[in-house]
């Protein structure tokens, strides 16, 4: 913006040589600073830029869940275009969304408590550092920018969304975003106790399984909370800080986004399927995606779509798909810690019933409805 | 640069350089567990896994050998001689088949039961006639030679089965001997080993239990040497015998067969013992239990705990 052609502002600006004497304008009543003018120009044009930043969130904001979810279908249909266009015809823009967030709550809290907790742990560089550069301290901008209850709200969506295992990092993410009131040795061992009972339960079945993982989970960050992991990081040091904390968070929320992109959009049925009085039941797995007065059109979940015809379908049960097979037979009052808080109070208010056996059936029979003799093709 | 650094990092207090070394180890910790859980693959320990690769994943059917003769045991109904229907039979070691199958995803209707005998159970297994066996098969070193066992499911001990008004309340082996060329057991069973060792040799060892009852009803024989979870079911259903106790104190453990080498079906198996072991009351051991032998078997029951080698997860494993 410093280049001779470029367009004139409001005001005009003497450069050295162009009038009588440099750091004038020609009309003696309009005078000057340039450096001031330039600080004006500045903060013009960061405010245009901010507005082009805050119109290109709120665009990715709306557009990314929409892209997200068509995403997923492409996905879900194995790559092939027909099957996706089927999918595209019959499954409703409402149910996209809802399903994203049902799967996807998680991954866009966890991104913003890793914002916000790297931000604040880097805040103290933000006055030494005060250019603009666009990804230096980055989310140290946005956690100071970001009012406290804003915040407060995305940790609440986060203890209700993530897995319970997960509840000790939130809980430390949580110290680091919002601060700590300054405690003395019995404070932190009132809490260290309070933690320990509310914890050690289900820490004591993880070392007795010895299921490393989950303990560490428990132990660790309660344990950096005293050597003052929650003080924003010191100044020399907050920079180089905030450059791998910011890499490391997006790598880590891109390495999320696969199993959400790869999560489901229709329920996993199983169908029984017996074609004639006499005929064998098959079973078929995958997801039911369109039902009308003839067919049933079946998108196996090895790939490729059957239009089975509703008078051969016995019966249809749903199933969980393998993703949702726990790694630990560990509880936390009555929770399984692969369930997040919402999914736990749910199941103990409305407990499944058992798998149902053609679930099984059906994963150990994948070619039974390949191989039936006629009226479904692949 | 990096002068600059290590020089500014000089100067930092004490309690400046822990809270740095804390908020690095913290991110390190978090990029570590997190990233282990994004990036870790598959084990491919899962029931589903497990019945893809085993010898069930092509079958329409579980085909279980199971005995027919024995009341609340593992009972056929005698007006159905040939089912092979689970509705037909009735008893515990049926119980447990039936939920066995549900877990290896099979509904009743395509869990077969095929009628076996004491000393047919390893060949059944073995020349592929069945699946799986659940016949108060207890578990023995010899015979882990011959097929692979799941277990044990259950622990028994050998008891003595009289008519009631010869019975006395405790019997020894030397009283047996005394009986000698009266006692009837079942051929290749653990108690004819057991009275064996004890030098009581001349046994009627038959084929089906049912036959030592008729024996003893029709005054053939004077005792019927068995485990007590068999004799219960039929002092329930006999009343004119008593259970005798057998001063011994070798328990029987009986465990769940498959085919010697079937190590996939092998852990399928342990780890519906295991689950049931796990979920206690609400385990298939213990509903299995609580609707037929336990209401006649006077020692307190629970389900022994299965020795299990390989761990499977389970979708199951969420509910409790």
């Amino acid at each position: 913006m410093t280049g001779p052609d470029r367009p004139q502002g409001p005001f005009q600006v003497n450069q050295p040589g162009h009038g009588d004497e440099p750091g004038q304008v020609n009309d003696p009543g309009w005078v000057f600073d340039a450096a001031a003018v330039g600080d004006v120009e500045e903060t013009a044009a960061a405010a245009a830029r901010a507005r082009v930043d805050q119109q290109a969130l709120w665009s990715v904001a709306v557009g990314l869940p929409a892209v997200i979810s068509v995403l997923r279908l492409w996905v879900l249909a194995g790559g092939d275009l027909q099957t996706t266009l089927l999918l595209v015809a019959n499954v409703g823009s409402i149910n996209l969304v809802a399903a994203l967030i049902v799967t996807a709550t998680w991954l866009l809290t966890a991104a913003l408590v890793a914002v916000f907790a790297v931000g604040q742990l880097t805040v103290a560089a933000l006055d030494e550092h005060p250019e603009p550069r666009p990804w230096r301290l980055r989310f140290a901008r946005i956690a100071a920018a970001t009012p406290t209850p804003l915040k407060v709200v995305v940790f609440v969506f986060a203890a209700l969304t993530w897995q319970t295992m997960y509840l000790p990092l939130l809980l430390l993410g949580a110290c680091v975003a919002l601060g700590l009131p300054p405690m003395r040795w019995f404070g932190w061992l009132a809490a260290g106790a309070g933690y320990l009972a509310l914890a050690g339960p289900t820490l004591a079945q993880a070392v007795e399984q010895g299921e490393l993982v989950p303990a560490l989970l428990i132990v660790a960050p309660a344990t950096l909370l005293p050597f003052g992991v929650a003080t924003p990081v010191a100044t020399p040091l907050a920079v180089p800080y905030a450059r791998v904390g910011q890499l490391l968070t997006v790598a880590l929320v891109a390495a999320a986004t696969v199993p959400v992109l790869e999560a489901p959009v229709l329920p996993l049925s199983v169908l029984t399927i017996a074609e004639g009085d006499n005929a064998q039941p098959v079973s078929a797995r995958g997801w039911v995606v369109e039902v009308n007065d003839a067919t049933t059109a079946l998108l196996h979940e090895r790939g490729g779509v059957d239009f089975v015809p509703n008078a051969t379908i016995v019966s249809r049960v749903l199933c969980p798909d393998s993703s949702q097979t726990p790694r630990y037979r560990l509880w936390a009052y009555g929770i399984h810690i692969e369930d997040s808080l919402l999914q736990g109070i749910g199941r103990n208010r409305r407990p499944s019933q058992a798998l149902d056996s053609s679930c099984r059936s059906a994963t150990g029979r994948p070619a039974a409805l390949r191989s039936s003799p006629a009226g479904l093709s692949g | 640069m990096v002068g600059e650094l290590s020089t500014a990092v000089r100067r930092l207090t004490r309690r400046q350089v822990a809270a740095a070394t804390a908020a690095a180890t913290a991110l390190l910790v978090v990029a570590a567990l997190s990233g282990w859980t994004l990036l870790r693959r598959d084990d491919g320990n899962t029931v589903e896994a497990y019945i893809a690769r085993s010898s069930l994943a092509e079958q329409r059917e579980l085909r279980i050998g199971v005995f027919g003769d024995e009341p609340l045991l593992s009972y056929r109904d005698p007006a159905k001689p040939d089912s092979d229907r689970l509705e037909d039979y009735s008893g515990f070691d049926i119980e447990m088949a039936r939920r066995l199958g549900a877990y290896l995803g099979f509904r009743p209707a395509s869990v077969k039961l095929a009628p076996t005998q004491v000393q047919n159970r390893a060949r059944d297994l073995n020349e592929g006639l069945v699946d799986i066996v659940i016949a108060n098969y207890s578990m023995t070193p010899e015979r882990e030679l011959e097929v692979d066992f799941s277990g044990p499911y259950l622990r028994t001990m050998p008891e003595v089965l009289m008519r009631a008004k010869d019975a006395p309340p405790s019997i020894t082996f030397q009283a047996l001997g005394g009986m000698a060329g009266r006692i009837c057991t079942t051929g290749s069973s653990t108690s004819e080993a057991a009275l064996n060792r004890k030098g009581i040799r001349q046994v009627d060892g038959v084929g089906q239990a049912q036959e030592c009852v008729r024996g003893l009803l029709n005054g053939k024989y004077d005792a019927f040497v068995l485990d007590e979870v068999v004799l219960a079911g039929f002092r329930k259903s006999h009343p004119q015998l008593a259970l005798v106790d057998l001063v011994f104190d070798q328990a029987e453990y009986y465990g769940i067969a498959v085919a010697n080498g079937n190590a996939e079906l092998k852990t399928l198996v342990d780890n519906f013992l295991l689950d049931s072991y796990e979920r206690g009351d609400n385990g298939a051991w213990h509903q299995a239990w609580s609707g037929t032998l336990g209401q006649v078997v006077r020692r307190q029951q629970v389900q022994p705990r299965p020795v299990v080698s390989v761990k499977l997860r389970d979708y199951n494993d969420r509910r409790r």
